[in-house]
């Protein structure tokens, strides 16, 4: 019964607190905390995290308008809309910093959510046995690649924005087609991470693998996995077409948010030159700001065509992928 | 006959209000709005349900077998012989319930993979180039998700078994041995078949944690009904087919425990511990050889190897992991963790005496009602738990806002409270198991002597029931606390802010398959898991 009684008090010392932005972090801890302290130095902010995978929509929305959340950040777009689409989120001003900082591509037209960094969907090649390619996503199918390519989940949200942007592309037929030929290429089921997969073709237990561009920027910084890295080529698919497919990492202020000035400031912070070069410094991630420039060694993987096909259309069609990776029993 | 009394009041408002949760869940998941117009459960049906159906079936199975294989033989050896070295012997044996099973599974799958060492060792020994040109093992796979989870969990069996043998007494064996049965013949067809209520609620909790196991399987990639739960919920957005899916669980764990209780009913035993209490025998050389081996291979897959690994991993980031915070994570864990296992025992304690002392099918429903919670996987049961409590806030600030008072805020659903809860709900099962096979052998009669002599209730209870169901009741205290330290989902998702246990500090490094970084916070875990075991064995005698 104590710690009850401690507990309530600490809640309503809590909220008494001024001055602290809460944040509901679908990023990992270790990613964000080095920018949330730059803002806690800029202006004297404190943040509060909590960080989970998965459930945090859900939980936000339990907690109705008690929610102490104020800002959520998240790891790919779908979630953005998911907020949105939940009523969860509320507009930042129209005057703000984050209009002017962010193209108009990477913010809802609602002012409902903004993207901050963008994300490449590459493939990676093993240097030593298929060398530098030029690749679309839809050469995954060929024949070719026959116990050749590895991949993460079908069902996880980098890989199924995939597939429902080659469902806006090519149609769900066509897309039907591609995912059963992926399928039939695979060396083994889909398991692990999208390094796991890069793990793998150093291995040789595959050539190709479907990853994130940060994820080798992060092999290379760490000493065990750089030679994972090393044994790789990063590719960037459609070079020749459409171009690349991009997923973002994104922010909303919360529906409830009780500090929403707070929130705002944080968001604007986000949006800025300062943390945008963070974001790319620390994750290897490119910047939506333009002006910013991606880390240097970001830089070093050359110039890309990125697709540019409205997120919008895409997340519509993320349902659809779901289906279409349980129909074709991707992850059996 | 006095129906109406505190005992069995209370205990009916308490099983009712650890069911709340799961009530309102199926509420959402059948009758609202929301679960009339979604054709989820369909889609799944119609695709994939049934590969999960038979996956999920098939861990559980194949963890059975693996966790009888690891623990019947080690508990009956512990129980039956004396030798050099058994006391620690005994205690050791429980260590591997120390390391939550998705963190096993990760050593022995960097280990056994295909880019692992042993692996590539081989490759290099036998210049196979291609994994067509040799057969290996595959860890990520259901035999392979069972041996995990049957290594982290076989000590449930172990314990229940090995209390159930030390206190059967020699009777029956007496009169099995008059008969001319030998030894392999007492222990089949007498010991074993004693030994069953102990054996078949090991088996049940074994059955519900492989069931509702999710970082396991997620980590090898097999699909399961949890996998399905997950996916509904958390991809396809549909939390009434989540709650259907979980429902669909429910119905296996509930009719494997009627199945199992149905069975049982017509063969009750009752025995009394003291003078006739089982007799150890020395172990002969040859014997001792086998029961040496068999328990450190055990000990050694299941314990020291996943440690050595831990501390490897340390050794490679030891600064990068060492880490203040730490501690602060420690302390968190293990006063939640003490809590919840001191009111689940409470609560175990509760129920049974009201079962025992007015026996009704009501009083055994709300046992099982309440022990529900067990089979639900802890992200359904953290949203399950917020449904009621992120009501009663609601209600309480604005009962607050009515007095013109300031709001309180997320006072349940928003603080430790609510992770506290989900635990005792999730684990009330298993301090209810070990205490009520413990209650399943006092004999009767013992009850209606002290009756007979005008004992009340509370006394019978406090002088009789209790001492003899001691050594259950700390095995139900440590195996709840133990759990509590290791749960990972639903603190994930109910921990209040900058609040973490260990595991959900593990956890943040392990989903990104960097369990390395995490590795200091992996062993403390198992090290907070450890102090109940090494405080057991110092003070309890076992046998």
């Amino acid at each position: 019964m104590r710690i009850l009684v401690v507990l309530g008090f600490l809640a309503i010392c809590h909220q008494a607190m001024a001055e602290t932005v809460n944040v509901y972090s679908f990023r990992q801890n270790f990613l964000i905390q080095p920018i949330l302290d730059e803002f806690t130095k800029e202006t004297g902010i404190k943040s509060e995290v909590i960080f989970a995978k998965k459930g945090l929509i859900q939980r936000i929305k339990r907690e109705g308008k008690l929610s102490p959340a104020d800002v959520v950040l998240t790891s790919d777009f779908s979630k953005l809309l998911d907020l949105k689409d939940q009523g969860l989120t509320q507009a930042f001003d129209k005057d703000s910093l984050i209009q002017s900082n962010i193209p108009s591509q990477f913010r809802d037209e609602d002012r409902q959510w903004v993207a901050l960094t963008k994300r490449v969907r590459n493939i990676y090649s093993s240097k030593e046995r298929v060398g530098k390619l030029n690749i679309r996503y839809e050469d995954l199918s060929s024949a070719k690649y026959k116990g050749k390519i590895c991949t993460r989940s079908g069902k996880h949200p980098y890989n199924l924005g995939l597939i429902a942007s080659m469902i806006a592309h090519d149609g769900v037929d066509q897309t039907e087609q591609w995912l059963t030929g992926v399928k039939n290429n695979l060396a083994r089921k889909p398991q692990g991470n999208d390094r796991g997969q890069v793990k793998a073709i150093n291995s040789g237990l595959c050539d190709i693998s479907l990853g994130n561009s940060y994820y080798f920027g992060k092999m290379l910084m760490d000493d065990k996995q750089k030679v994972w890295a090393d044994s790789v080529e990063l590719n960037f698919p459609n070079q020749q077409d459409r171009g690349s497919h991009i997923n973002v990492s994104g922010a909303v202020i919360a529906k409830h948010a009780p500090h929403k000035d707070a929130a705002l400031k944080l968001l604007s912070f986000l949006s800025s030159d300062k943390a945008q070069a963070m974001y790319s410094e620390l994750n290897m991630e490119y910047p939506v700001k333009p002006g910013v420039a991606p880390s240097k060694l970001v830089q070093s993987w050359g110039d890309f065509k990125a697709d540019t096909i409205a997120l919008n259309q895409v997340a519509a069609q993320r349902k659809a992928a779901l289906k279409l990776v349980d129909k074709v029993k991707f992850d059996l | 006959m006095r129906s109406i009394n505190v005992l069995s009041i209370s205990s009916g408002a308490i099983a009712l209000l650890i069911f709340a949760p799961v009530l309102a869940l199926m509420y959402e998941s059948f009758f609202s709005a929301a679960a009339l117009n979604d054709d989820t459960f369909q889609d799944l049906a119609q695709s994939v349900l049934f590969d999960y159906l038979t996956n999920s079936l098939l861990v559980v199975f194949g963890t059975l077998i693996f966790a009888c294989l690891f623990s019947i033989a080690p508990a009956w050896w512990c129980a039956r012989y004396e030798f050099k070295g058994r006391r620690i012997l005994q205690w050791a044996m429980v260590f591997p319930l120390a390391i939550p099973a998705y963190i096993s599974a990760y050593v022995y799958t960097e280990a056994l993979d295909y880019a692992g060492p042993i692996q590539t060792l081989l490759r290099d020994l036998f210049q196979w180039r291609s994994p067509s040109d040799y057969w290996f093992f595959d860890i990520r796979s259901i035999t392979g998700a069972s041996l995990m989870l049957a290594l982290a969990l076989y000590p449930y069996i172990y314990i229940l078994m090995r209390n159930g043998f030390a206190n059967q007494s020699d009777h029956l064996e007496h009169a099995g041995r008059l008969l001319g049965a030998n030894e392999r013949r007492i222990f089949f067809k007498i010991r074993l078949p004693l030994a069953r209520p102990a054996l078949a609620i090991g088996c049940t909790l074994v059955a519900m944690e492989s069931l509702a196991d999710f970082g396991t399987v997620h980590l090898f990639a097999i699909s399961t009904l949890t996998t399905a739960i997950y996916d509904s919920w958390l991809v396809y957005g549909s939390l009434s087919t989540a709650a259907k899916i979980s429902c669909l669980l429910l119905l296996f764990v509930v009719s494997l425990s009627w199945l199992e209780r149905k069975q049982r009913e017509s063969q009750k035993h009752y025995d009394l511990k003291g003078s006739h209490s089982l007799t150890k025998k020395t172990a002969s050389k040859k014997q001792l050889l086998l029961i040496w081996m068999v328990c450190l291979s055990i000990l050694s897959l299941g314990f020291v190897i996943p440690v050595l690994t831990l501390i490897s991993y340390n050794l490679d980031y030891l600064t990068e992991n060492l880490n203040g915070k730490l501690w602060l994570h420690a302390q968190h864990t293990f006063t939640l963790a003490a809590s919840a296992g001191v009111i689940c025992t409470a609560l175990a304690l509760l129920f049974n005496a009201n079962q025992r002392f007015f026996p009704k099918k009501l009083h055994a429903s709300q046992q099982n009602l309440a022990s529900i919670g067990y089979a639900i996987p802890g992200t359904v049961l953290a949203i399950a738990i917020l449904i009621p409590l992120g009501a009663m806030d609601l209600g309480l600030n604005a009962i607050l806002e009515s007095w013109n008072m300031d709001s309180v805020g997320l006072i349940l659903s928003g603080s430790s409270f609510a992770l506290l809860m989900a635990f005792v709900i999730r684990f009330a099962a298993i301090a209810n198991g070990s205490v009520h096979s413990a209650y399943e052998h006092i004999p009767p009669n013992l009850d209606a002597a002290a009756r007979s002599l005008n004992t009340h209730s509370w006394r019978l209870f406090k002088d009789i029931h209790l001492p003899l169901i001691t050594p259950a009741t700390i095995s139900a205290l440590l195996l709840v606390f133990i759990e509590c330290v290791k749960e990972l989902p639903a603190a994930i998702l109910l921990r209040p802010f900058n609040f973490e246990t260990l595991s959900t500090y593990v956890y943040q490094f392990a989903s990104d398959e960097q369990l390395e970084h995490g590795a200091l916070g992996a062993l403390l875990i198992i090290a907070v898991s450890l102090i109940p075991i090494f405080v057991l064995s110092r003070t309890q005698k076992m046998s």
